[in-house]
């Protein structure tokens, strides 16, 4: 198999290799994608970040599952953290602080699967800006969108019941929080909800049920999309910038060895690094001293993790709409708790379609990234949603806000409901307009200019 | 002194001494302070009873002088929605007026001013004549000044468990403060000292309410000003505190030092290319 | 594919020029290898730093530096090496449409037709997938049922709280509260006697001032109001209360309720008032509930103004 000219000294992995090819035909397909090409532009490292910060996610994660303890049952807390001991604390909440001050790397290993959390979702968010402003997401790549939607869907599920876990009085606030929401779906609410927590508000169960959706199903689904994404993505190979070489019928890249495996593993490593460094240098989550849940205790500000700082602020933004139309009672977070996210997860997850359909009217196959300014409407909806997103996202801050500015507390959220409405537009007119000045400015210069194959307007007929 | 270092010329030997008696000075006026301007404060913490005419008289002058402007003579008020508009004051008790003198929250320069916490604006001395003063207009009402000497002994667990029941909801759970209505901050009890958190309990100042002590006897609120005191002192295990202000700081890091070194890394490791291609970054 | 050009033919083709190039790059690499075996062995030092870190009892912040140490001299070591030593490379793959061509596709929905007749369950039989399908579809509703059992059904519950006729009030540790213990702008967390802590029954007992005016739907006892604790927005406790103004804030979403006009939403998104709890004093002068709340307490839900079942 190996044909190089030097002998090379035989190691053990290449009898590993034998003895596994003579059992299972591997030479033929590892050939086959030994070589396979990278296209190496730095944008496309950035879902390989959210995919190592899921591996860090998983095995820091897996760590922590040894010693936490989901159980809302009361023990005495007698550990060396002076504040707690003698009170009456959760099970669960006890293991949160033996592993924070009892367990030797405990903490480290804590902060780093809090801040690999907030730094995956950050990096899955960047990577779907990216494909979506250069249209990666375009036939024959809507499955693979769709698939990254849900991702996201499950990641802020993991997020959100990891908060939780600890069952400190952040957590079990943004508990409440999620269960109210979900209490006030008009005719199944209450039953969704008292199953949920196996009976009435707090429940008995939750912590336990939260425990195997945040350490089993999510991480498995998480792990079953990501695989899928992968398989489809090496299916159908990579998008690429078109150049002179780089057309819609090849793919232009650095070979999978060892160019792109060495890169890979050198921002694996450098991912893990930076984790360690938030991990070990920035304090996150300190729950012990916001001490046990109590139903009855609260504190402000009351923040969720960022990524659902825009389902906050929409709850913190929506007028106080609550209506009663015979005898059925539409509570005031039933639109921009559920509906609203909804609807917005929905376009999202549809955007090939809507963008195919009604924006760029072509439904052939592409393989070649476009440009924000080649789609001026697509940038145009695009940076007006996210500015959307980001000005509700303010808003879940809206006290933090009016602190460090000095500025009325109802005066912010009034300045946001108006920006959360305005604003958007404004900027998103803007950008089209850009878009298009970019696109009609290029258009004069690209006529003479051959080598752009990707026609920017449209399908050729 | 080193065996190395150079002998004192006279003159030098001179300005040393005079060095050393200007310390010496400065050093026993300092114990001097400590010893009896501290120990004097403590002891008359309670200046509900004890209050001899000679301070009444002084408090009355100053009162007059620096608070009847708004709140009125002999503290009955003027319409708070008047110019000038200030609550009346007779029977809040000693601990407010001693709260809101000792925290420079009072006297305002002027009435359109916010009250916000400084530097005392008078001395010791004459603060105690006010809250006799003050005191005087309505003996035995409103709050006294809470004696709080055992509060270092205190249990810090029972103020922690006090603490997040009464005070987290408006000042955090860390006690910085935050936001609670239009125009209204909650104190950051970071510069707060023992007494003035006690006495903030007891009077509610501002927007804040009161606490009696049917509700937080005195150990009660010794544990929480324990709890706050040692909230200020603790270091954080976990590493920088980022201004212990909760998930918006975090997730300000997450991005900009998490993601945002990881960008650049992407960005030294992938390539830069140009429309075609062939800039390979560090190669 | 190609072998990588990392090294000029032997032929001195260029001249001198060119085996200079080709030296002068030999050095580039050489030089980069012993920066890279740098990172390496800096990686090597950390990680048994953080062993000893760890073996001497552990310390967060050198733990987390040793474990970033390490690991950014794997990965800068790694970077140099691909970047430099390794050096750039272009493969060129092609790539076909992701449609099968049309043969292929033909062929298969051949042989499906074909082998779909030996199944046997084309024309008379058609019945016999509709009902397999059938009971796949009945089978796999059997199969949610048991979703059911996780927890019971709302019934009255959100209806009810433990507030009852004659239950005295009492503070977060059990304690009865007198009339006589609350002066003005006092507030406290208040729960029906035996349901300490009890998620559904939390109230807010005010003390409201004599100079105010009132407007409420449960007469005060000595100017105390007591309303439910659980806003009725998203259920966070309503613990902020602004004295001077009468207001109590959820410090959640900052919904803010009048407590002089019975917790009427001033501001923010609450789409109700908090429910007033009737009181009175007791024989002993204690304060108690003349019953439960009149309305459900704590978030809206679709129900809520039906009633409780029984």
């Amino acid at each position: 198999m190996t044909t190089t000219d030097e002998p090379r000294h035989r190691s053990a992995l290449d009898d590993v290799a034998r003895w596994l090819d003579d059992r299972l035909r591997l030479a033929e397909g590892s050939r086959r994608y030994w070589r396979k090409a990278f296209p190496a532009h730095w944008s496309f490292l950035i879902g390989e970040v959210a995919l190592f910060s899921l591996v860090v996610l998983l095995f820091t994660g897996t760590f922590l599952a040894f010693f936490y303890v989901p159980d809302t049952r009361l023990v005495v807390y007698d550990g060396p953290y002076v504040p707690l001991q003698g009170q009456e604390i959760s099970a669960a909440f006890d293991s949160t602080l033996r592993l924070s001050f009892e367990v030797r790397g405990g903490l480290v290993m804590r902060q780093i699967h809090h801040w690999a959390a907030l730094v995956f979702v950050a990096a899955i968010t960047v990577h779907m800006l990216r494909v979506f402003f250069t249209g990666a997401f375009r036939r024959p790549r809507e499955l693979n969108w769709v698939i990254g939607v849900l991702l996201l869907l499950l990641a802020f599920g993991a997020g959100f019941t990891g908060y939780s876990l600890p069952d400190d009085l952040l957590s079990g606030t943004g508990l409440r929080i999620g269960y109210s929401v979900l209490l006030g779906i008009p005719f199944v609410g209450p039953l969704i909800g008292f199953i949920g927590l196996g009976g009435e508000y707090p429940g008995t169960d939750v912590l336990g049920r939260l425990h195997i959706l945040h350490v089993m199903l999510l991480p498995a689904g998480l792990i079953g999309l990501v695989t899928a994404h992968l398989v489809i993505l090496v299916r159908q190979k990579h998008t690429q910038k078109p150049s002179r070489k780089a057309t819609n019928d090849n793919v232009v890249g650095e070979p999978l060895f060892p160019h792109q495996t060495l890169t890979s593993l050198a921002l694996f490593a450098f991912t893990i690094a930076v984790l360690a460094l938030l991990g070990g240098l920035f304090e996150i989550n300190p729950v012990w001293l916001y001490g046990p849940y109590e139903p009855f205790q609260v504190f402000a500000p009351a923040q969720p993790d960022w990524y659902m700082g825009w389902l906050e602020g929409m709850l913190r933004l929506w007028p106080n709409w609550e209506f009663t139309v015979l005898g059925l009672t539409i509570p005031s977070t039933f639109l921009p708790g559920v509906i609203l996210p909804g609807l917005i997860f929905t376009v999202v997850g549809a955007w090939p379609w809507i963008d195919a359909r009604w924006i760029t009217k072509d439904h052939d196959e592409h393989h070649l990234l476009q440009r924000p300014r080649d789609v001026p409407l697509r940038t145009g909806i695009g940076v007006g949603g996210l500015v959307f997103l980001l000005s509700i996202f303010i808003a879940g801050g809206n006290d933090v806000l009016a602190s460090n500015t000095s500025t009325g507390l109802q005066t912010i959220t009034a300045i946001l409901r108006v920006a959360t409405i305005a604003v958007p537009f404004l900027i998103g007119w803007i950008a089209y307009r850009m878009a298009r000045g970019l696109k009609e400015n290029e258009l004069a210069v690209t006529a003479a200019d051959p080598t752009r194959t990707e026609p920017a307007s449209g399908p050729p007929r | 002194m080193t065996a190395a270092a150079p002998r004192p010329t006279p003159g030098r030997r001179r300005t040393r001494r005079a060095l050393a008696i200007a310390t010496g000075l400065v050093l026993a006026v300092a114990l001097v302070n400590v010893l009896f301007g501290g120990g004097l404060a403590t002891a008359q913490e309670d200046t509900g009873e004890a209050a001899d005419d000679g301070l009444l008289q002084r408090g009355a002058q100053i009162f007059g002088a620096q608070c009847a402007l708004c709140h009125g003579e002999n503290g009955r008020g003027l319409p708070v929605d008047g110019p000038d508009g200030g609550p009346p004051l007779i029977g809040v008790g000693p601990a407010s007026v001693d709260f809101m003198i000792r925290t420079g929250r009072m006297p305002l320069d002027n009435a359109n001013e916010r009250m916000r916490h400084r530097e005392q604006q008078m001395s010791d001395q004459d603060r105690r004549a006010v809250v006799a003063y003050v005191t005087s207009l309505a003996p035995g009402e409103g709050p006294g000044i809470p004696d709080i000497d055992g509060w270092e002994e205190a249990d810090l667990s029972r103020g922690l468990e006090l603490f997040t029941t009464h005070c987290a909801a408006c000042h955090g759970p860390t006690a910085a403060g935050i936001a609670v209505g239009q125009r209204d901050i909650s104190s950051n009890l970071d510069i707060a000292t023992p007494l003035e958190i006690a006495e903030a309990i007891r009077s509610g100042p501002g927007v804040m309410p009161a606490f009696n002590d049917e509700i937080l006897p005195e150990d009660d609120v010794e544990a929480i000003v324990a709890w706050v005191r040692d909230l200020r002192e603790r270091d954080s295990p976990g590493g920088l505190a980022l201004g212990r202000s909760g998930p918006v700081s975090e997730g300000f890091i997450a991005w900009a030092l998490g993601l945002g070194l990881l960008m650049i890394v992407m960005y030294l490791l992938g390539e830069k290319a140009d429309e075609d291609g062939d800039d390979h970054g560090r190669a | 594919m190609a072998e990588p050009d990392r090294f000029p033919p032997a032929t001195p083709a260029g001249g001198q020029t060119k085996a200079d190039r080709w030296r002068r790059q030999r050095e580039r690499e050489d030089r980069a290898a012993r920066w890279a075996a740098v990172c390496f062995l800096v990686a090597i030092v950390a990680a048994l730093s953080l062993f000893a870190v760890y073996v001497s009892g552990g310390q967060v912040q050198l733990e987390g530096l040793a474990l970033f140490v390490a690991f950014a001299g794997v990965g800068l070591g790694i970077a140099i090496w691909v970047r430099v030593i390794v050096g750039h490379e272009e493969v060129i793959e092609e790539r076909y449409p992701m449609r099968s061509d049309d043969a292929e596709r033909e062929a298969f929905e051949e042989l499906y037709e074909a082998t779909l007749g030996e199944a046997g369950v084309g024309g008379r039989r058609r019945f016999l997938v509709r009902l397999l399908t059938g009971a796949g579809a009945s089978l796999g509703l059997a199969l949610l049922i048991p979703i059911r059992s996780l927890g019971p059904g709302p019934e009255n519950d959100l209806f009810r709280t433990e507030w009852d006729a004659g239950a005295r009030v009492v503070d977060a540790e059990g304690e009865p509260l007198r009339a006589e213990d609350i002066s003005p702008d006092q507030v406290v967390t208040v729960f029906p006697e035996g349901a300490t802590g009890s998620a559904d029954s939390q109230a807010i007992l005010v003390g409201l001032r004599t100079d105010v005016e009132t407007d409420l739907r449960q007469p005060t006892v000595d100017g105390i109001v007591v309303y439910s604790k659980i806003c009725t927005h998203a259920g966070c406790p309503v613990g902020l209360y602004r004295a001077a103004v009468g207001e109590l804030l959820c410090p959640c979403h900052q919904s803010t309720f009048g407590v002089y006009n019975g917790a009427v939403v001033l501001s923010g998104p609450a789409g109700r008032p908090l429910p007033q709890l009737p009181i009175a004093l007791d024989d002993d002068g204690y304060l108690v509930a003349l019953g439960d709340f009149v309305e459900p307490v704590g978030p809206s839900f679709w129900n809520m103004t039906r009633g409780g079942g029984s």
